[in-house]
């Protein structure tokens, strides 16, 4: 009892540590580049953090985030560019369309789940792709959608405090996820992940919780497409390519499916790796491939629990030695 | 004369996304799981036939031997390397292996051949014409080549030993193990059968479209929409369904325009899931 309220202050600690070093990270990072993967970091665990959200504790196998992600984005630069709104509203344009879109794409395709739900949503993806090309217009097609920058009082901002913005972004997202995962919602959705026809008989809807949650996610990737846009100030229709599925799934997978932190981690890992190894230009996405089949061969759970589970080993081993010299 | 020419087109269209999605319910059947690497292995039976072609100076026949062996080969390594290690463990891990396999084939593609887009000859270069109705010998090729194609492929199915095996793992995995058969084996196999129809429609997609590291994605999803809609693991469905889709995209392409055809597809898709989840000739009830 004592021993976990102990491993319970040491865990607070190490939390508010965490955030602390998050929010002073600035006053370390100079470098202007280093400071946009940070950016670029943030951005993509916001994604994952709510894709794992429906995937790892919904069990929904679906590969619509980037999708909405794109949406929020699109339809965030739309309204800036067309209606002339700020980019601050573009944020929450950019969430509502994408829960409005998720809610169309979802109402059908959540009534079904596992194979039919994987194809659904990746024709979905290739459905608003071309739906992009088609409005090429107002979307600007190939060429891609110039967005303006976040602007306060007249002034742009720089990047260091648009890494506040999506910190914030990041931190309401965890927030809300943990939230989730804690309350009835959650419990709901993870009895539904393990056994949909068990959690229907106990009085839980499957397809309605689901569905909030479905949406609740698309919301917030929405809101981070919108700020990937701003913040990139372009967005084109190279946001639809399959590298990126596959990069959002590597941090998933590599993080740990159905962990709260452990995409974002993952989400770290990519983006640096992919830096890293920029020289490899052509090789690298065969690297994230390979990693993430490595990955699902050696460490199925993440690399943060297999991490977890070698030192958990390797202490109590060393425990079992010494209490065999005690006797 | 317009719609019998639309319908001549359909039937070219048709049979290549017949052969591009059989082997996708053919897998779906036996393994109950999506092979997501399925468009890499049209595209791997594209470039094969080309290099074969192009570099080593094969004849078209020979072209397409080699071609069936290295998708055969092709077809049981990805076996050995997302399905075995996973299967009946973690379903969802041998899709994301899938996934992640077949952005790595893509790369690799594009490393040893170069992004450019290649153009394969075509095995006759010839048009014919009969009245308002034409076409390139080589699309009327490609309906045979189909049609002879899904022969065998049902005469292996229905006749020899390993096809009777593939059909008993794929209506029930236990009795085909109860029955002594060798799962593991049935399972290579399939994966290797797969891939060669896969490789198939790759070289005959090869003279139509270019050969590019991901011109087999666009025929994938295409498969994916034929599959639900045929019913996965109703190899009768799936052609049906094939020539339905082909129909779909002609029609709507000429009468209402060329970029509302997928949404259109997508539409249909969701009709089907909604109101028919098994699909046109699916079997509903068997466990997925």
């Amino acid at each position: 009892m004592l021993k976990t309220t102990d491993n319970n202050r040491k865990l607070l600690l190490f939390y508010i540590l965490m955030v602390l070093s998050l929010l002073a990270l600035p006053l370390f990072i100079k470098n202007a580049y280093i400071m946009h993967l940070v950016i670029m970091t943030c951005v993509w665990g916001v994604v994952v953090n709510n894709w794992n959200l429906t995937l790892g504790y919904g069990g929904m196998f679906h590969i619509a985030q980037i999708s909405l992600f794109a949406v929020g984005g699109y339809m965030s630069g739309i309204f800036i560019n067309e209606l002339m709104i700020s980019p601050w509203l573009g944020l929450l344009v950019g969430g509502i369309f994408a829960a409005l879109v998720s809610l169309i794409i979802g109402l059908p395709a959540l009534r079904v789940k596992g194979i039919y739900l994987i194809l659904l949503t990746y024709a979905f993806h290739y459905g608003i792709k071309e739906l992009t090309d088609h409005f090429r217009e107002i979307t600007g097609g190939s060429m891609g959608l110039v967005v303006p920058r976040f602007r306060m009082a007249g002034v742009a901002l720089q990047n260091w405090q648009l890494y506040y913005v999506i910190l914030a972004l990041l931190a309401v997202s965890v927030l809300l996820n943990w939230m989730v995962v804690r309350s009835y919602i959650g419990k709901a959705l993870m009895a539904i992940r393990d056994s949909d026809i068990l959690a229907n008989s106990t009085g839980i809807n499957p397809y309605k919780f689901k569905l909030m949650t479905f949406v609740m996610a698309a919301f917030v990737s929405g809101v981070a497409g919108a700020f990937y846009a701003s913040y990139l100030s372009v967005i084109g229709t190279e946001i639809f390519s399959f590298t990126l599925i596959v990069n959002a799934l590597g941090m998933i997978v590599i993080g740990g499916m159905g962990t709260l932190l452990g995409p974002m981690i993952g989400s770290f890992i990519i983006t640096f790796f992919m830096e890293i190894f920029s020289g490899l230009e052509d090789y690298r996405p065969i690297l994230v491939g390979a990693v993430i089949i490595l990955v699902l061969l050696f460490a199925p759970d993440g690399l943060i629990q297999e991490g977890n589970k070698r030192w958990e080993r390797w202490k109590s081993r060393g425990k079992k030695k010494s209490e065999e010299l005690e006797v | 004369m317009d719609l019998l020419y639309l319908i001549l087109r359909a039937f070219i269209q048709g049979s290549i996304y017949a052969l591009a999605s059989i082997g996708l319910s053919l897998q779906w059947g036996v393994l109950r799981n999506l092979n997501f690497s399925h468009g890499a292995a049209i595209t791997f039976g594209a470039y094969i036939v080309w290099f074969s072609l192009e570099s080593l100076g094969f004849t078209y026949l020979f072209a397409f031997i080699a071609m069936l062996l290295a998708s055969f080969v092709l077809g049981i390594a990805i076996e050995w390397l997302t399905v075995k290690p996973f299967f009946a463990k973690n379903d969802t891990n041998i899709f994301i292996a899938t996934v992640a396999l077949s952005s790595i084939m893509a790369q690799v593609y594009h490393i040893v051949f170069g992004g450019r887009q290649k153009f394969m000859r075509p095995l006759v270069d010839q048009l014919i014409k009969i009245g308002p109705l034409q076409a390139t010998v080589q699309e009327l090729l490609t309906i045979l080549i189909t049609a002879f194609t899904l022969v065998v492929l049902w005469f292996i199915l229905q006749r020899t030993k390993t096809g009777r095996s593939i059909r008993a793992v794929s209506q029930d995995q236990v009795g085909a193990i109860l029955s002594g058969i060798n799962t593991r084996r049935v399972y290579s196999t399939t994966l290797g059968v797969a891939t060669m129809l896969a490789g198939i429609a790759g070289m005959l997609l090869g003279p139509i479209y270019f050969v590019s590291p991901h011109m087999g994605e666009s025929p994938m999803v295409k498969a994916f929409i034929i599959v639900i809609l045929g019913g996965l693991g109703s190899l009768k469905g799936t052609v049906i369904a094939a020539f339905i889709v082909a129909m779909v995209e002609v029609l709507v392409g000429r009468y209402i325009g060329v970029t509302w055809a997928p949404m259109m597809l997508f539409i249909i898709m969701i009709m089907i899931l909604i109101f028919r989840p098994q699909g046109l000739f699916g079997v509903s009830n068997r466990k997925a």
